[in-house]
């Protein structure tokens, strides 16, 4: 190891010259749109998911409050028509997931954090990074013109025959858009891996990666290996659908359940693409928040590579129902089985972390208990979707939607929110007040189990998916749910005014206020332009005695009298 | 959990009294439901408990552990290989009788008895079609109670999903090939039948019915709804034509039209053309006299003339509809102006 001299513990704010800041390091316009610093680019990422959070949102409470009532005996909504409705169910989908989820995690904070984290001053490839970003600004402008041309009405996975030759909407725009924000996907993935590979600096070996950097690294596992076929799917159906050449139409001696096996070759992996970087980052959090080592740093770190890889395995268990052969749907139940036990590895590493520690309660923890909480319901929920004979009852109704909700909302926006919660005085140089946001975390989380938990029972009753109005006995579940997403919508409104607050007002954040040890802490907040003058001395990311409570800073220094331990 | 429920459970067979519905299922209609039921409830036991361990144990630590005065964290071990491999085999162990539960019921499922009557079922955007042995359609499924049915389906346009709660059952419908699936009906009433599988405009209301009758009066029913054209008056006949055949999701008998929601003209402007000898005006500015051969033509070949205003999306029924369903569906359909 390195002399002491070169303690990274010399870092403190006050050493650093201002117009070191990344954030003021150069300005105006172009100096953001032509940049090829990760961590603007994270931050330009981080806007604009926000910004399709939002409107996939308001798709969501359109939705919500449409279902409030069934329709009249006419067939009349309360405000929408059916045509409408199911644009908008579609819309949410769709912008959900290729626009919010997917690049939530991994590319705006996984950008803004990753380099840092590592050590490094940038990703690989910078150019590729601003690139990547364009791609998915130009996808976004395809959702918008398949907006302004009549929406979408296929749902966001696209079944055949309706989407390639009944449905009337904007198809071909919104699979080109899919298409494009596919190849945003692959090159933050290619991106990643090989910074995890060739930027690590000396002393960063594999097993000394931060957790989140190995979430990052399955997940862009999964990018760059499953969009591909997406990318070709989606081409196949615009093909189809302009050209009629038979792939998919039975008409024409196609075969539209070959879609659905295309279709979930990617996204079923794609689920593990929303979920593992969320997992990642409540490892982090958890360690940090409860003053303890993480317990179980291989197996967590292993389980990740487990999920990407035996995800690729189990796309089947969407097409129970679909007409697969009955031998398939057997072979895929029992692979779907072995993607459970890796995240339930997680979940009892998580526990044993905070056995013993000394648990603070701010906004990040109060986020990952959250998660753990909800992501168990999410998990174990999709344990009656595995079984065979449990899903063909259970399969397109609300049940399944209540579980993939537990999953990416309860799940992957808890622990982006824990994230972004976690990271946010690094990446803004800000402090925010803890009692609202924690206040925020707390309605979020009632208006969500309120929003969600009524579903599972609506679903199991028989109340399919995707209907625009329903039989009367489910009204009271609707009526709930309803209820529960505009407080949610107050929730989340809360944490965005807890965001704006500390950006307009927030006390300076010291470089490291939580006390974790990974590298990201060591330079300031917000961090340099070139993140670190020196490459930063690496050790055990978890070995919190490398850092102190310092009154003066009010955040945590490096203990100067550090002994590194050999290993963890 | 003891041996007996386990054994019972993985047998995944109606052994004993069905359920009454509760606040998790309808009640238990069908042969298979009480079996399926059963690895529900063990996969809802077993979740129960590691989910209260789960939040149990995490609530504990934030309570014991929270910082606070004269409070340290204390160090611990950092790995295990114990503790991981206890909480790797027990879930996984747990999960292969899930699995292997699961996989008994789903060949229940699968594999109907040698006698199952067969019905054939046609989806199309938006309504179902059931044909019986006898020659008999309609529009509800009619099935005898204790007495396995297997229907067999397809698809005249996009796909469909038939599910009946009550039964547990569920299959998609395909277009261009058969799919199947078989129940046993063990209590009389009538159950929700619904379209799960995502259809275009009027999916929510893709909804009928499943009546369970007694063997006597359902033979009396498909008798019934048999050779109705023979029996009946072409306007009654063509009524229950016009029901059976979908018309009635996206055509009023009236003259109002259902353009706003997704449907087509209200047919009794048709009936008042023909009336008066009037000539049909379509979106490419030609125009035809209104009468016997258009209605025919509209039915068989929908797109070939568009009235202007609407879109083309009516299901062709060339090749789906005899001719003598043609002829009192057009009797019907020139009643409906007076």
């Amino acid at each position: 190891m390195s002399t002491t001299t070169t303690a990274p513990g010399a870092l403190t704010p006050a050493v650093q010259p201002e117009s070191d800041n990344y954030l003021k390091n150069s300005s105006g316009f172009l100096s953001w749109a032509m940049t090829l610093d990760h961590k603007r680019i994270g931050v330009m990422y981080l806007v604009a998911v926000l910004t399709a959070f939002f409107l996939g949102g308001m798709f969501a409470l359109a939705l919500r409050t449409e279902l409030f009532f069934p329709a009249d005996s006419t067939g009349k909504g309360l405000f929408l028509t059916p045509d409408l409705y199911n644009q908008m169910f579609s819309l949410h989908g769709a912008i959900m997931v290729f626009l919010f989820i997917i690049p939530s995690i991994p590319a705006a904070l996984g950008n803004f954090i990753m380099p840092v984290m590592l050590g490094a001053k940038d990703v690989a490839f910078p150019r590729l990074n601003l690139w990547s970003f364009y791609l998915w600004c130009v996808g976004a402008v395809f959702f918008l013109a398949v907006l302004m041309q009549g929406g979408l009405d296929t749902g966001w996975t696209f079944y055949t025959p309706y989407s390639s030759t009944k449905s009337l909407t904007a198809v071909v725009p919104a699979l080109m858009g899919a298409f494009i924000l596919g190849f945003s996907s692959i090159f933050t993935g290619i991106n990643f891996l090989v910074t995890l590979h060739k930027m690590r600096p000396p002393g960063m070996t594999f097993f000394r990666l931060p957790l989140f950097l190995w979430g990052l690294y399955a997940t862009a596992v999964i990018q760059v290996l499953a969009t591909p076929v997406l990318g070709i799917t989606l081409l196949m159906l615009v093909v189809e659908r302009s050209f009629g050449i038979g792939i998919f139409d039975p008409a024409l001696g196609g075969d539209p359940v070959l879609f659905q096996h295309f279709f979930w070759f990617y996204s079923h992996p794609a689920v593990y693409i929303m979920i593992l970087p969320g997992m990642a980052i409540i490892s982090e959090v958890i360690s940090t928040f409860s003053r303890k080592h993480i317990f179980g740093y291989r197996f967590i770190a292993c389980s990740s590579i487990a999920i990407a890889l035996f995800g690729f395995f189990v796309w089947g268990h969407h097409m129970f129902t679909s007409g697969q052969s009955p031998l398939a749907s057997t072979i895929f139940s029992a692979l779907t089985f072995s993607v459970a036990v890796p995240s339930a590895i997680k979940v009892f590493n998580w526990l044993t972390t905070m056995y013993k520690g000394n648990i603070v309660l701010g906004a990040p923890m109060i986020y990952a208990l959250g998660f753990l909480f909800l992501f168990a319901i999410g998990g174990l929920t999709g344990l009656f979707l595995g079984t065979m004979g449990t899903d063909i009852h259970l399969h397109d109704t609300y049940f399944v939607v209540a579980h993939f909700h537990y999953v990416m909302v309860g799940g992957t926006l808890w622990a982006f929110l824990a994230g972004l919660y976690y990271w946010w005085p690094k990446m803004f140089g800000k402090m925010y007040a803890q009692r609202s946001a924690i206040v925020g975390s707390i309605v979020a989380f009632i208006g969500f189990n309120l929003t969600f938990f009524p579903q599972f029972f609506m679903g199991s009753q028989g109340m399919p998916r995707r209907y625009f109005t329903y039989v009367p006995e489910f009204q009271i579940y609707h009526q709930l749910s309803t209820i529960g997403a505009y407080t949610l919508l107050v929730g989340l409104l809360i944490v965005a005014y807890n965001l704006v607050q500390s950006l307009l007002k927030g006390e300076k954040a010291p470089a490291n206020p939580w006390g974790a040890a990974t590298l990201e802490w060591q330079c300031t907040s917000p961090p340099p332009y070139y993140n670190f003058k020196d490459s930063p001395e690496v050790g055990d990311p978890y070995d919190l005695d490398r850092v102190q409570w310092d009154p003066k800073t009010k955040g945590y220094v490096n203990r100067p009298d550090y002994v590194p331990s050999a290993s963890h | 959990m003891s041996f007996h429920p386990l054994s019972a459970l993985l047998a995944a067979q109606a052994t004993q009294t069905p359920r009454e519905g509760n606040i998790f299922f309808p009640a238990e209609a069908s042969t298979v439901a009480r079996g399926l039921d059963d690895i529900f409830y063990f996969i809802l036991w077993v979740s129960i408990v590691s989910f209260v361990i789960v939040i149990a144990v995490a609530a504990m630590f934030v309570l014991r552990y929270r910082q606070r005065e004269g409070h340290r964290e204390e160090k611990t071990a950092t790995h295990g290989l114990g503790l991981e491999l206890t909480w790797t085999i027990i879930p996984t162990v747990l999960m292969a009788v899930m699995f292997f539960a699961g996989f008994k019921g789903f060949l229940g499922l699968r594999q109907a008895p040698q006698d199952a009557e067969t019905v054939f079922v046609e989806g199309q955007m938006w309504n179902w079609n059931f044909r019986y042995a006898n020659g008999a359609q309609s529009q509800e499924l009619v099935v005898p109670v204790g007495r396995p049915i297997k229907l067999v389906m397809s698809s005249v346009d996009v796909l469909h999903s038939l599910y009946i709660p009550a039964f547990r059952v569920k299959q998609d419908v395909v277009p261009g090939r058969y799919t199947s699936l078989w129940f046993e009906a063990i209590q009389e009433g009538t159950f929700h039948l619904f379209c799960t599988e995502y259809c275009g405009t009027k999916h929510s209301t893709m909804i009928t019915s499943v009546r369970v009758l007694p063997e006597a009066a359902y033979q009396a029913e498909i008798k019934e709804l048999a050779n109705f054209i023979d029996r009946l008056p072409p306007v009654e006949a063509g009524e229950r034509v016009f029901n059976m055949k979908g018309c009635t999701q996206c055509h009023n008998i009236t003259t109002e039209s259902r353009l706003q929601s997704g449907g087509g003209p209200g047919l009794a402007n048709v009936a008042k053309l023909i009336a008066e000898g009037g000539q049909q005006k379509f979106a490419d500015g030609s125009s035809v006299a209104a009468d016997e051969q258009y209605v025919r033509e509209s039915i068989l070949v929908p797109n070939a003339k568009i009235v202007s205003g609407y879109p083309a999306i009516m299901t062709a029924y060339q090749g789906r509809i005899s001719e003598d369903e043609l002829r009192v569906l057009i009797e019907y359909i020139k009643s409906l102006g007076n």
